[in-house]
């Protein structure tokens, strides 16, 4: 069951939805619940409140002039107060901060500064980015996130300049992006790759850059909104992976693989879409962990290896 | 009869409404929600609160001595914020890590997030964002994530049961300095008050936490000058006894990784060829030669020769295991 949700709270989501209810303004419940991230019928519940609100001497003129409409909040009169946008509190700046940072905005960031800019005197931008930390790159890549999710929005295909940990190359491509989605702390994209003709997954750390091209595309109808970042095609194959130590594997690793533990060991059932990948995996366990099939991984694993030492030796 | 929420509301707007200060005996006459018949001290302690919980909403009150006894209003000037300008891609921004973390439960701060991005004028996406911040137990790192931000913030002690890599179990006091995220997973670093030691602790492996209550108004430390929590967000091959001092070369084609690749540990040192060198500690070479097989290529080692025999070494057993 949900904690219930304090009074402090409810008076905090309304004191916050206050500047939008501007005289005469006719608003979806829904849309002014999930701005403050409430539930319809607890946001209508804590309006009905707020109806009863004002300042003394709380004649009608004096109270706030809103009420439920089906599912529409209607606005009567201007406000008595309150009426303008309130600063960040602390916690709010901190969580908004928090956010901005998984998605590579990090100190020194113009947006960090813009929202420094509307806090309160009470936060301290300095003593916050030493305290809590959700970034885990050095340089900001806050360019990179909101072009990519910006054409996300718009359906605007945007030319990347990727690194493909599977080829270990990089190289431009125009998608189309479909949707944003994070796992783990690191955010993706799901795009129609125009330059091999599908659909393809990418990290967003590892673009370089991206650009919007001005060019619109159309939408596919998506089945799930669902994000993952390995979704195999129809062409994937299955890997079996030997590995001397169990401790050494963590399944969080190796998504969509069955393991099971056996004599110290494991072995792996890893679904792969292409060699490389994998390869790049099984070759930086350092000889602790085996390819037993099929043949073209164990060749890729190889010959991957066999390439790094020549590397070595140049 | 009101209730709480009906009561604190009643104060902003009268705070926000008043040109004078008002003292607390007329908030007590005039603002609706507090009883007539309630004692001078209850009144006062629950002014205290409702004041309290008004500055958590954003709001500044200005105090002023009125004829020896402290008058109220709102603070404009600190409790309204201007327009913010943001262009279309930083709206975006915005509106996409709302549509995700807001609502996904590893996120320690999705009720703040809401409101920071309605306070903003915006709105969280029309469609979630599908997020799974952290993809074990997110409910429960989420909640002490939670709990230990507040007591960070707070600097209050933290109590919490552990068992560390070795599956070994023990409790903990700590003085919580700061908490980070990395890989799906929430950390705090924070002075062991037994073992007198600035240690770091995978909320994944607390049980039982706890936060001191006791002297609510009062700190129970002082965090050390200079301290930075992403100075402990060490990469996987700094952890162990004896450090190293190691070399590795970014290729020019390469360099750009370098600042994500790296997290800030270390230092990079661009060179005349467009490559860069980085320069870091290490403290477990054989996971150092993993890391660099894992994130390559383009990146070698440079120094100590011990690295790169490492290196060697495991990559000639990986060709030998996978021989024809």
């Amino acid at each position: 069951m949900a904690p219930k949700t304090t009074a402090a709270e409810r008076a905090r989501r309304l004191l916050a939805i206050l500047p939008s209810l501007r005289p005469g303004a006719e608003i979806p419940l829904a849309s002014l619940a999930a701005s403050v991230g409430a539930d319809p019928s607890e946001l209508a519940a804590d309006i009905t409140t707020l109806s009863m609100c004002g300042v003394p001497p709380f004649d009608p003129y004096d109270l706030v002039d809103v009420f439920i409409d089906g599912e529409t909040v209607v606005v009567g009169m201007a406000l008595p107060a309150l009426d303008r946008r309130v600063r960040l509190a602390p916690a709010e700046a901190r969580a908004l901060v928090a956010a901005l940072e998984t998605a590579g905005f990090v100190p020194g960031d113009s947006l960090l500064a813009k929202i420094a800019g509307v806090a309160s005197a009470e936060v301290d931008a300095d003593g916050l980015a030493r305290r809590i930390r959700t970034a885990t790159t050095a340089e900001g890549m806050g360019d990179v996130y909101a072009t990519i999710v910006a054409a996300t929005d718009s359906a605007e295909s945007v030319d990347i300049t990727y690194f493909s940990a599977s080829s270990g190359s990089t190289r431009m491509r125009r998608v189309q992006p479909y949707r944003v989605f994070n796992s783990r702390g690191a955010w993706y994209v799901l795009a129609f790759d125009e330059s091999v003709a599908e659909q393809r997954t990418f990290r967003l750390d590892r673009i370089r850059d991206a650009a919007p091209t001005g060019e619109r595309f159309e939408r596919p109808a998506m089945a799930s909104a669902e994000g993952t970042p390995f979704a195999p095609g129809p062409a994937s194959g299955t890997a079996q992976v030997r590995f001397d130590d169990a401790t050494d594997v963590e399944g969080r690793d190796w998504p969509g693989a069955s393991i099971e533990l056996a004599d110290g060991g494991a072995d792996a059932k890893v679904p792969y879409a292409t060699t490389g990948w994998l390869a790049r995996r099984v070759a930086a366990a350092m000889g602790s962990a085996e390819v037993t099939g099929p043949a073209e991984m164990r060749d890729a694993v190889r010959s991957l290896a066999e390439k790094m030492l020549a590397e070595l030796d140049e | 009869m009101s209730d709480a929420t009906e009561r604190l509301v009643n104060l902003a707007l009268f705070l926000a409404s008043t040109r004078t200060p008002i003292s607390a005996e007329t908030i007590h006459a005039e603002v609706f929600g507090y009883p007539e018949d309630q004692d001078e001290d209850t009144f006062l302690r629950m002014f205290e609160r409702d004041k309290k919980q008004l500055r958590a909403c954003g709001l500044a009150l200005e105090v002023t001595d009125t004829e020896g006894a402290p008058a109220y209003r709102l603070d404009a000037e600190a409790t309204y914020a201007h327009d913010l300008e943001l262009d279309e891609s930083e709206r975006a921004a915005l509106r996409a890590v709302a549509a995700a973390l807001a609502s996904d439960p590893g996120f320690p701060f999705g009720a703040d997030l809401a409101i920071a991005i309605a306070k903003l004028g915006g709105r969280p996406g029309e469609s979630t964002i599908a997020s799974s911040l952290t993809d074990e137990m997110p409910d429960t790192q989420g909640a002490i994530a939670a709990l230990l931000a507040e007591a960070v913030a707070a600097r209050k002690r933290a109590s919490f049961g552990y068992t560390n890599a070795a599956g070994e179990p023990r409790s903990h006091e700590v003085e919580p300095y700061g908490i980070f995220f990395r890989d799906g997973r929430w950390y705090v670093v924070g002075r062991d008050t037994e073992r007198d030691d600035v240690r770091v602790y995978a909320v994944r492996r607390m049980r039982d936490v706890s936060v001191n209550t006791k002297q609510p108004k009062s700190t129970d430390f002082e965090v050390p000058a200079g301290f930075s929590v992403a100075e402990y967000m060490l990469l996987p091959f700094q952890y162990g006894v004896v450090p190293v001092d190691c070399e590795l070369r970014f290729s020019a084609e390469d360099a750009w990784r370098t600042p994500r690749l790296t997290g800030g540990q270390g230092t990079l040192e661009p060179q005349e060829d467009s490559s860069v060198l980085w320069r870091v500690t290490a403290r477990d070479l054989p996971r150092l030669a993993r890391w660099i097989a894992l994130n390559g290529p383009g990146i070698m080692p440079v120094s100590p020769p011990e690295l790169r025999a490492t290196l060697t070494e495991g990559l000639w057993k990986v060709v030998a295991r996978h021989g024809a």
